[in-house]
């Protein structure tokens, strides 16, 4: 048991944070977004649905960032968090080239959209939220102590 | 984890997200915005689970799940429970149970404010 430990410790964060974006998408997304799509078609889609009818009802009361903007940094934070835990024990040099990676992807990933080069709506929030999003994780690795420098 | 476990596990782990930015892919944001993707769920928003509406000046339906719906005659006679389901801004009504013939006869396309009103 172990030698499950770190993988588990690896794995808990991010898989948190990806649950509570995907929670937002499955109960107060509309069913047109792929994801929900594919969910909705396996066999837990008709209790889902059910569950839907009753969260979308709560959908008018949320704000648009919680809808739109939160479940895109979580899913940034996950996918960072992923990635400092894999390159945590590394040179830092290694460790902060990708970090790095996520908040570039996500910047370029809505700066394409918004020059309409891949599909989706460019939003000022996403960006906001991808920036402190990209804050927290430079915290996280100003505050790491790594002894390793090659 | 050696170095080239980490570097084939993180592509990997981008690669995986990425499909995930696509897959949560934005015409929700269109249809959100009103261009006529989520009329089912608009429906689905106006009409409450467990509430009692009226069809016409006899019949009374409750919706008692996003599946079933339960119809009868005021005061409260012969009563069924039938499916009903959403299709564009309608909702149809599937065959019911009920013994009397008027409230069978109940099934159908219905427009959102023809149940609401």
């Amino acid at each position: 048991m172990g030698k499950v430990k770190p993988f588990v410790l690896i794995l808990k964060d991010p898989v948190q944070y990806l649950i509570l974006g995907l929670g937002i998408y499955v109960f107060f997304r509309s069913s047109q977004v792929h994801f929900n799509k594919w969910l909705l078609n396996q066999k837990l889609g008709f209790d889902l649905q059910w569950m839907r009818t009753y969260t979308l009802q709560l959908v008018k009361f949320l704000p648009d960032w919680f809808l739109y903007s939160l479940p895109d940094a979580l899913w940034m934070i996950s996918l960072g968090t992923f990635i400092y835990n894999i390159w945590k024990n590394e040179p830092k040099v290694n460790l902060l080239f990708w970090s790095m990676i996520t908040p570039i992807i996500a910047v370029t990933w809505e700066i394409a959209q918004g020059l309409k080069f891949i599909n989706g709506t460019f939003d000022c929030v996403d960006i906001l939220f991808y920036l402190m999003v990209t804050a927290i994780i430079m915290i996280k690795l100003k505050t790491t102590k790594n002894e390793k420098t090659t | 984890m050696k170095k080239q476990l980490k570097t084939i596990t993180s592509i990997l782990l981008f690669g995986i997200f990425i499909f995930m930015g696509i897959s949560s892919g934005e015409e929700s944001k269109n249809n959100d915005e009103g261009s006529g993707g989520s009329q089912t769920e608009e429906v689905a928003q106006k009409i409450n689970i467990g509430s009692t509406y009226s069809l016409d000046a006899y019949h009374q339906i409750q919706f008692k799940s996003a599946t079933r719906y339960w119809i009868y005659q005021k005061p409260l006679n012969c009563g069924g429970e039938g499916n009903w389901s959403q299709s564009g801004d309608k909702i149809i009504l599937g065959p019911n149970d009920s013994a009397c013939e008027s409230t069978i006869n109940m099934q159908g396309e219905y427009s959102v404010d023809e149940i609401l009103d």
